[in-house]
C-alpha cells in the first residue's frame, strides 16, 4: 500500500461528508477539536460571473512530509505498511513548528498537543478506504492516485487555501 | 467478541438508502454505505446517522404527565398502562362527540403512513394530517390537477433538462445526479433558482428569479414558445383542454414585464426561451418544497407543467413520463393504497379526496354501502381544493379550529412526532395543544410539543425495527439491526398494539405488522417469508416496461381524461373562493410593508448538514453551522453596516429572530435564506404570519415573506 491522499476542487459540492465522517469516524469532541478535514470555500466574482469553489484541507500524507522535518522531538513518522504519515503526539512538547511547516493546514490542537488525521489506518489495514474517501460522493477526494493526478491535485488544493486567506476574491 | 455487520436503513429522510451497521457487543460502532464497490454512497446525514440514533435526549419509556401541562413533571408507565389510558380516553370521546373530535397527527417520515391512515379509518373518521400539508402535497395537487398523476424527468433521453429549485447535491444524495454525464452526451441544461448552488455550476444557463416568481417566469417561455410557433399543436389539439384560454391568458406575460417580476435582465430571458424554443425534447424536475412553498405555489408548478403540455413533453420519451400508469396491470405494486381503503369512512356531506373524480377513476371498484360516515376533515371549509385532491387534512388549519372550535371542536390530538417547527407563528400551536381535553405524543426525541403531551410514548428509529421496503419496482424486508434502546417501540407495533388494546374492529390491524406486510404483498409474487430470509431487495416480478405515450392513448385520471390546462377540478370549486382553474400568476411576497421590511426572507432553504430538526443537538452536524445564521449577499450587509458573524435581528411583520449573519454572495441581492427548525429564538417559521397560507392548497408561504435586517446592538 501506498497511500496518499489528493483532492480535485471542481469535483467538490461542499456537501461536508467527508467532515461528517471524520469526526464519525474518529468520534472526536467537536466542541474540543476541529475535525481532521475542514471545509471551505471560495467565491469568485459577482451575480452572473459568480462561481464558488468548495474545498477541504487536512493532511494528503504527502511524499514531502515537511511537519516531520519540522518537529524538534521526532513525533511523526511514516508507517511502513501504508506509507501514511503517523503523530504519536505522546512527546509533544506543543510548540506548533508542524503546523506551520504544513502546506495544508493539517495540524490541530487539542489539549496543547498536535493532533492530525491518521489515514484511518484502522480501515486501510481491513482493506478499506479512508471514511472521507469514501464518505466523498464525487470523488473529490481519492488516494492511490497516478504521481501526476496527486502532484495536480496538492496544487490546486493550495492555491485555493492561498485564495482563501487573502479574503474575499474578486 | 467480534464486529458483525448488519443490513438496515437510514430513514434521515425518505430515501432509505442501504446502511452496513457494524455491530459490536451489541452496540454501533459504525453506520457505512451497502455495497460501496456497486455505488452505495450515503449523503453526509448518513454519516451521523449512528450518533441520531444515539441522541441523548431519545425519549426512554411511556411517561405520564403529573404536574401541570408543560411543567416537566412526568412518571414512568408500563405499556400496557399508556395503551389502556390512550384506549380508554380515545373511546370514551367517541362515544360522548364521535370520532371527529380526535384529530390523529403524523410528522416526518413516512413508513408507517399506510398502516396509521388505516388506524384514523378504523377510528371511524377523516382527520387523519400530516406534515406533508406543507411539504411534496401541493407540488402533487398541481401534477394531479394537470396530469392525473406524478411525473418523472426522463433525463438521459432528453435535449434539454431544466431543474427548478434542483440541486440534488445538497438533499438527497448527490452521486445519484446526473447532469454531468447528461451534459457530456451534448444534454443541456438550466438550473433556476435564486441561490447559487452546485448545480447552478453545472449548468448551461442559471437563471436567478425573485422568490416566488417561478410562476411568471414560467409563463413568459410559454408566450414565446406560442409566439414563435414552437407548440405541438397536434399533441395540444389530442390531449390538452383549455389551451385557448391558456394562450389568451399568457399573452401579458411579454419580456418587459417579466424581468420586471422575476428581477432577471431581458437579455438572460430571451437566451433562456430561445435555448427551451430550439430543444423540442426537453424534461422538467421541480422540487416539492422549494417552489409549492409560496402563497401562489400550487399555481406556480402548474404554470411550469404547463410547459410540458404544450410542448408535447408529458409522457413522452425525454420528456416528464407518469409514475403510475391508468391500467392496475401496469402499476403492480405492493397494495398499500387498497389497504387504507378496507375501512375508509365517508364524509356525510360528500365533500372530500374520496368523491372526487379522480378518486372513482383510480378506484372503480370502491364500494360506498355499509360504510361509516363522519364529519368532513379539519380544513375541508377553508382550503375546499385541498380537501378535494389530498387524501389528508390540512393541519395549517389544526390551530384555527382548536382555538375557535369551528366547525366543530376539536377536543383531543394523537401524534406521531408532533414537530412545532414546521407550523407558522407555532406559538399558536402552543397555545391549541395545551388547551385540549387530552394529547398524546410518539416521538424519539424531546420536542417542545412533547413537554406539552398527558402520555408521551418512545418510538425507535429504522435501525431498531423491521421494516417493508417500496422502491421503485423492488421490495426489501429490513430485519431490526440491533433491539430498540430503553423501552421505545417501531410506531407500527404502537399503532397495532393500541388497536388491538382498544378492540377497534379491524382484526387485520390488531394482528400487527408481520400480518398486514403479509396481506398487502399477496399478489405480487414474492411470499413473505422469501422476502424476509433474503433481507435483500427483490424486484416485482413481471412488471413490464412502460411505453411513453400509453396513458395519454388510454385518458387520464383528470375528469376530462385529457391535460388539463383548465382544470375542471378547479372549476368546481364554489366560487367564492376566488380559485382559478386556469394556472394563474399572483405575487406571493405581500403588496404591503415594502418600505418598512425592504428584503425577502426565504425560510427553509436547505443546507446539507441538517434536515428538518433531526440533528439539532448532533455535535457533527452542529460543526458546520455552530450557531443558527442567515444567509445574506455581502453588498446588502455592508449597505446595513453589518459583517460576517455579527449577530443580527431578523424582523418581519409577525416578529423577531435573533440569529447571525453569513455572508455569501450565493444569496441573490435583497434576499435573506435561513434554514429552518432551529429552537426558540432562531426558529424562522415562528415570526412568519401564520395565515400566509396558499388558498389552493393551504401550504405555508415560507418563501416569499417581508423583513429587514438590523446588527443587534450590543445591551
Amino acid at each position: 500500500m501506498n497511500i496518499h491522499f489528493t483532492f480535485h476542487p471542481e469535483r467538490c459540492v461542499g456537501c461536508g461528508a467527508c467532515v461528517m465522517a471524520c469526526i464519525n469516524e474518529n468520534e472526536l469532541d467537536i466542541t474540543k477539536q476541529l475535525p481532521f478535514r475542514l471545509l471551505k470555500k471560495n467565491e469568485y466574482g459577482d451575480g452572473d460571473t459568480l462561481s464558488i469553489t468548495w474545498f477541504v484541507h487536512g493532511c494528503m500524507h504527502c511524499r514531502e512530509h515537511p511537519c516531520m522535518d519540522a518537529c524538534p522531538k521526532s513525533c511523526f513518522f511514516v508507517d511502513r505498511e501504508t506509507v501514511t504519515v503517523q503523530l504519536d503526539n505522546s512527546g509533544c512538547v506543543g510548540c506548533r513548528r508542524c503546523a506551520q511547516a504544513c502546506p495544508y493546514e493539517a495540524i490541530r490542537q487539542n489539549e496543547k498537543r498536535a493532533s492530525k488525521c491518521d489515514g484511518c489506518r484502522r480501515r486501510l489495514r481491513q482493506g478499506q478506504l479512508p471514511l472521507c474517501v469514501l464518505a466523498c460522493p464525487r470523488q473529490a477526494l481519492t488516494v492511490n492516485e497516478k504521481n501526476r493526478v496527486v502532484a495536480d491535485g496538492l496544487r490546486a488544493l493550495r492555491k485555493e487555501l492561498a485564495e482563501y486567506h487573502q479574503g474575499a476574491v474578486q | 467478541m467480534g464486529i458483525e455487520i448488519r443490513k438496515s436503513i437510514c430513514r434521515v429522510c425518505s430515501r432509505g438508502c442501504p446502511i452496513d451497521v457494524e455491530i459490536k457487543n451489541e452496540e454501533i460502532r459504525q453506520i457505512t454505505p451497502s455495497n460501496p464497490q456497486n455505488g452505495g454512497q450515503l449523503c453526509a446525514l448518513g454519516y451521523a446517522y449512528k450518533e441520531y440514533v444515539t441522541r441523548p435526549d431519545r425519549i426512554r419509556t411511556p411517561l405520564r404527565r403529573v404536574g401541570e401541562r408543560g411543567s416537566g413533571q412526568w412518571e414512568s408507565i408500563t405499556w400496557e398502562e399508556a395503551y389502556r389510558e390512550i384506549g380508554d380516553k380515545l373511546l370514551k370521546l367517541r362515544a360522548e362527540y364521535g370520532a371527529d373530535t380526535v384529530a390523529f397527527y403524523t410528522g416526518y417520515t413516512k413508513w408507517y403512513r399506510p398502516v396509521y391512515q388505516r388506524f384514523v379509518h378504523s377510528f371511524g373518521t377523516l382527520n387523519y394530517g400530516t406534515e406533508s400539508s406543507a411539504c411534496h402535497q401541493s407540488y402533487r395537487m398541481a401534477s394531479e390537477l394537470n396530469f392525473g398523476v406524478l411525473t418523472t424527468p426522463d433525463i438521459p433521453n432528453s435535449d434539454l433538462f431544466i431543474g427548478w429549485a434542483y440541486n440534488p447535491f445538497y438533499s438527497g444524495n448527490s452521486q445519484g445526479n446526473p447532469l454531468e454525464e447528461f451534459r457530456e452526451r451534448g444534454g443541456r441544461v438550466i438550473i433556476v433558482d435564486p441561490k447559487y448552488t452546485p448545480a447552478a455550476k453545472l449548468a448551461d444557463i442559471h437563471l436567478r428569479p425573485d422568490p416566488g416568481t417561478d410562476g411568471a417566469l414560467a409563463h413568459f417561455f410559454g408566450n414565446y414558445l406560442i409566439q414563435h410557433g414552437k407548440t405541438d399543436e397536434e399533441y395540444i389539439a389530442a390531449y390538452v383542454h383549455g389551451f385557448p384560454e391558456y394562450k389568451r391568458y399568457v399573452r401579458k406575460f411579454t419580456l418587459e414585464k417579466t424581468a420586471q417580476i422575476t428581477g432577471i435582465p431581458e437579455a438572460t430571458l430571451l437566451t433562456a426561451a430561445e435555448l427551451i424554443a430550439d430543444s423540442p425534447v426537453f424534461s422538467i424536475n421541480i422540487s416539492g418544497a422549494a417552489i409549492p412553498h409560496h402563497t401562489n405555489g400550487m399555481q406556480n408548478c402548474r404554470a411550469i407543467q404547463a410547459l410540458l403540455a404544450i410542448t408535447g413533453n408529458f409522457d413522452r420519451e425525454g420528456g416528464n413520463l407518469p409514475v403510475e400508469y391508468p391500467v392496475d396491470a401496469l402499476n403492480l405494486k405492493v397494495e398499500w393504497d387498497k389497504f387504507v381503503d378496507e375501512t375508509r369512512p365517508l364524509s356525510e356531506d360528500g365533500s372530500g379526496y374520496q368523491n372526487s373524480v379522480a378518486w372513482h377513476k383510480k378506484n372503480p371498484g370502491f364500494r360506498a354501502e355499509g360504510r361509516k360516515t363522519c364529519k368532513p376533515k379539519i380544513g375541508s371549509g377553508r382550503f375546499p381544493l385541498w380537501a378535494q385532491v389530498v387524501d389528508e387534512f390540512q393541519s395549517m388549519d389544526l390551530s384555527r379550529q382548536i382555538l375557535e372550535g369551528t366547525p366543530y371542536p376539536i377536543r383531543a390530538v394523537f401524534a406521531l412526532g408532533m414537530n412545532r417547527r414546521m407550523f407558522l407563528e407555532n406559538e399558536k400551536l402552543m397555545e391549541a395543544l395545551g388547551k385540549l381535553e387530552f394529547f398524546v405524543d410518539v416521538d424519539v426525541f424531546w420536542t417542545d410539543a412533547a413537554k406539552l403531551a398527558d402520555i408521551v410514548l418512545p418510538a425507535c428509529t429504522s435501525v431498531e425495527r423491521a421494516e417493508l421496503v417500496c422502491s421503485g419496482p423492488t421490495v426489501r424486508y429490513v430485519s431490526p439491526a440491533i433491539k430498540p434502546l430503553y423501552q421505545s417501540k417501531s410506531d407500527v407495533d404502537i399503532l397495532c398494539e393500541l388497536a388491538d388494546r382498544m378492540e377497534l374492529a379491524d382484526p387485520l390491524l390488531r394482528r400487527g405488522y408481520e400480518a398486514i406486510v403479509r396481506h398487502v404483498m399477496m399478489k405480487i409474487g414474492i411470499t413473505f417469508d422469501d422476502l424476509r430470509s433474503s433481507g435483500a431487495a427483490m424486484k416485482i416480478p413481471g412488471k413490464e416496461p412502460y411505453r411513453p405515450g400509453k396513458s395519454l392513448q388510454l385518458g387520464l385520471r383528470t375528469p376530462t381524461g385529457k391535460i388539463e390546462l383548465y382544470s375542471e377540478t378547479i372549476a368546481d370549486i364554489p366560487e367564492e373562493y376566488g380559485l382559478n382553474p386556469l394556472p394563474t400568476y399572483r405575487d406571493s411576497l405581500p403588496r404591503k410593508g415594502k418600505n418598512e421590511y425592504p428584503l425577502t426572507l426565504v425560510a427553509g432553504s436547505r443546507i446539507s448538514t441538517r434536515f428538518h430538526s433531526r440533528f439539532n443537538g448532533v455535535r457533527a452536524s452542529d460543526y458546520f453551522r455552530a450557531v443558527p445564521s442567515a444567509e445574506l449577499h455581502p453588498l446588502d450587509a455592508q449597505t446595513l453596516g453589518i459583517r460576517q458573524g455579527d449577530a443580527i435581528l431578523v424582523t418581519t411583520p409577525t416578529g423577531t429572530m435573533r440569529v447571525h449573519a453569513e455572508l455569501t454572495k450565493a444569496a441573490k441581492r435583497g434576499t435573506v435564506f435561513m434554514f429552518q427548525s432551529y429552537a426558540d429564538e432562531a426558529d424562522v417559521n415562528r415570526i412568519i404570519d401564520g395565515n400566509h397560507l396558499d388558498p389552493y392548497s393551504g401550504f405555508p408561504g415560507y418563501r416569499t415573506v417581508r423583513c429587514k435586517v438590523e446588527e443587534e446592538q450590543a445591551v
